[in-house]
């Protein structure tokens, strides 16, 4: 077993089977022997205490429940501590002098790196650790933007680089999903700006031209297919997600803002474009979800082909159609998509039937 | 996961080591500008909610462009369009303001993309700030002689009291700091503007605008707006101002409280070198 997810997937299907063969013996299908019975219950039993060991799973549904609200608990614990970090050096660091503020700088990243590790060997579930790990991500860009500052450094897109890297490398050493996204984010951000001063832009004004997150975009999609990541809990889904979002966002602002595309083309020419982009790309995105069992990816381009089909309707109907007809239009196109998903659904489990 | 740790580790400290052999560079040796300039050019930065947790001072540049003979009427309005910003200064800075000259349309889709990082002259206290000055009190005199011949004109009257005001903050509050210049060569810059407290190097953008069909060159920003004040010039600072705000638009003008030198460096990046009272100019 590589990692937390596919244990945890084990233990859920071990559970699955219990609950079914309770319904198969009440309903008389299936009657196991008390041999087999127990030979089950002690290789399974064997099996969990392992699986709990290495990889602290839930084997309960109260344990999931728990889980579930440690997991909030931790995502908002982790912003919040390095929103005080932040906050607690800016209300204190005018009562320093630069080289107590410089060594603080440098050692807060330091120090929460050390306990975070610290932690981590002593607590399994890595709740804990993984709150500190995001701690000492903030402490680290506090550092860089601190630095700049203090000393009246030319804003530099390379601070990017430097955060993506050390989200990356704690994301990694702590199995930590946000920081991993925080490390996507950086990375996209400095590609993105990179690609726009080579085109003229000064690079806080990245924004400006959507166009520049599309290689990020690309690049951070494909990273699970030639960077394995097996062990790490839900790593490949995230790296798509953020691909996804980093294409599809650009394509819904310059669908409809043409001004920002670097195409040579009329605004509305280019906003037509992207406007079918939009719909043919996240079409796209949905079957190949569908084909390689990327649910994330399915769940992400629908979000967005429905978006692309609501702001469609509210360009071209907002302003002539009464309120209650445009919202019956909104209503009906949503029982339509429900009816073709339901189509999708009924002949994608008749083509599983006919495999099986 | 020791390996992972261990490259985090060195991460920061190179990133720092960087960071920090910039800075020793860009303070090495003797400043490339030594200037000293008041609170009119340097006020502090100060937030407008009763309850602001930031502990550190900082310090806005207050600049702007020479235009025309107007009085200006936003004196913190940074950016612009200076007359000496012409297709010619734009050909030198990489532009090419020809080939978008009588397009619109290719303008509209190309103008984000078009604009320089530069190094820009800050004149101090210079001939651009005397033009200002001067235009400002011929259009007071003028708008005086005109309201002599019509005395009951109130539209002209409250306009001639609109431009005194104005006229008030450019003698005693308003920046002297005017952008008249600027180029791509640092070195050359530096050279060219020697005079050590008459002319501030920054570096910027200059970015393309289009006013009366034209394209037209214009001053989008310097990248270091801010700077910072260490101890003990803060503590200074706040012993000057006693906490009251400098602020161009009060209906008396404060006169500066203070001056303050500040020095750039190599790699143009400046820093506060002293702070001292100022008790009237």
């Amino acid at each position: 077993m590589d990692n937390k997810q596919k244990a945890q997937q084990r233990a859920d299907q071990i559970q699955a089977f219990y609950d079914e063969v309770k319904v198969l013996e009440a309903d008389r299908v299936l009657q196991l022997g008390a041999d087999q019975r127990e030979a089950v219950a002690r290789y399974h039993e064997g099996l969990l205490k392992r699986l709990t060991e290495k990889f602290d799973i839930d084997t309960s549904s109260r344990q999931k429940q728990l889980s579930t609200g440690m997991k909030i608990a931790s995502f908002i614990g982790a912003l919040a501590l390095a929103a005080s970090v932040f906050f607690l050096f800016y209300q204190f660091w005018g009562y320093f002098t630069t080289p107590v503020q410089v060594s603080l700088l440098i050692s807060a990243p330091l120090l929460t790196l050390l306990l975070t590790w610290w932690v981590s060997q002593r607590e399994a579930t890595g709740y804990f650790a993984r709150l500190l790990g995001m701690v000492s991500f903030a402490c680290f860009v506090l550092n860089l933007v601190m630095l700049g500052q203090i000393f009246n450094i030319t804003p530099s897109d390379k601070a990017l680089l430097a955060w993506a890297a050390y989200g990356f490398l704690l994301a990694y050493a702590f199995d930590v999903r946000l920081l991993l996204a925080m490390g996507i984010l950086s990375l996209a951000g400095f590609i993105a700006a990179r690609t726009g001063t080579w085109s003229g832009l000064y690079w806080l004004s990245v924004g400006d031209r959507p166009e520049n997150f599309f290689l990020p975009a690309l690049i951070i999609f494909t990273v699970p297919l030639w960077l394995r990541q097996q062990y790490y809990s839900g790593f490949s889904p995230i790296y798509r997600v953020f691909g996804c979002l980093l294409l599809l966002i650009p394509v819904l602002v310059l669908s409809n803002w043409g001004y920002g595309s670097y195409l040579p083309w009329d605004a509305p020419v280019i906003e037509g474009a992207y406007q079918v982009l939009g719909f043919a790309v996240s079409a796209g995105l949905i079957a190949l979800g569908i084909r390689r069992q990327w649910p994330e990816v399915t769940n992400t381009a629908n979000g967005f082909f429905v978006l692309f089909l609501y702001t469609k309707f509210f360009d071209w109907w907002w302003d002539i159609m009464p309120k209650y007809l445009f919202f019956l239009v909104i209503a009906l196109t949503s029982l339509l998509l429900l009816f073709v998903y339901k189509r999708i659904r009924l002949q994608s489990q008749l083509s599983e039937d006919g495999r099986a | 996961m020791r390996n992972l740790l261990l490259a985090a580790v060195l991460l920061v400290l190179v990133t720092n080591a960087v960071v920090l052999s910039g800075v020793a560079y860009n303070r090495a040796g003797e400043p490339v500008i030594s200037i000293d300039l008041t609170e009119r050019e340097l006020t502090v930065v100060q937030s407008y909610r009763s309850t602001d947790e930031n502990s550190g001072t900082a310090l806005s540049l207050q600049w702007q462009v020479p235009g025309g003979d107007e009085p200006t009427v936003y004196p913190y309005a940074r950016g612009g369009s200076p007359e000496w910003l012409d297709a010619a200064k734009l050909s030198e800075l990489g532009f090419t303001p020809a080939q978008l000259k009588s397009d619109r349309e290719q303008y509209l889709h190309r103008w984000r993309s078009l604009s320089r990082e530069v190094v820009l002259v800050l004149e101090y206290n210079g001939e651009a700030y005397r033009q200002a000055l001067l235009s400002a009190e011929e259009r007071v005199d003028q708008l005086r002689e005109s309201l002599a011949k019509s005395p009951g004109d109130d539209k002209l009257a409250k306009k001639l009291k609109q431009y005194e005001k104005s006229l008030a903050r450019l003698k005693v509050s308003q920046t002297r700091l005017y952008v008249v210049d600027a180029g791509l060569d640092a070195q050359a810059m530096a050279e060219k503007y020697a005079d050590g407290n008459r002319y501030l190097l920054v570096r910027g953008d200059v970015g393309l605008g289009w006013s009366d069909d034209a394209v037209t060159g214009r001053i989008e920003q310097v990248y270091v707006q801010e700077v910072h004040v260490p101890l003990p010039y803060s503590q200074q600072l706040a012993s000057l101002t006693k906490g009251k705000r400098f602020y161009t638009y009060n209906a008396e003008p404060i006169p500066p409280r203070y001056q303050v030198q500040l020095d750039i460096g190599n790699r143009l990046e400046p820093w506060v070198a002293s702070v001292s009272p100022l008790v009237q100019e």
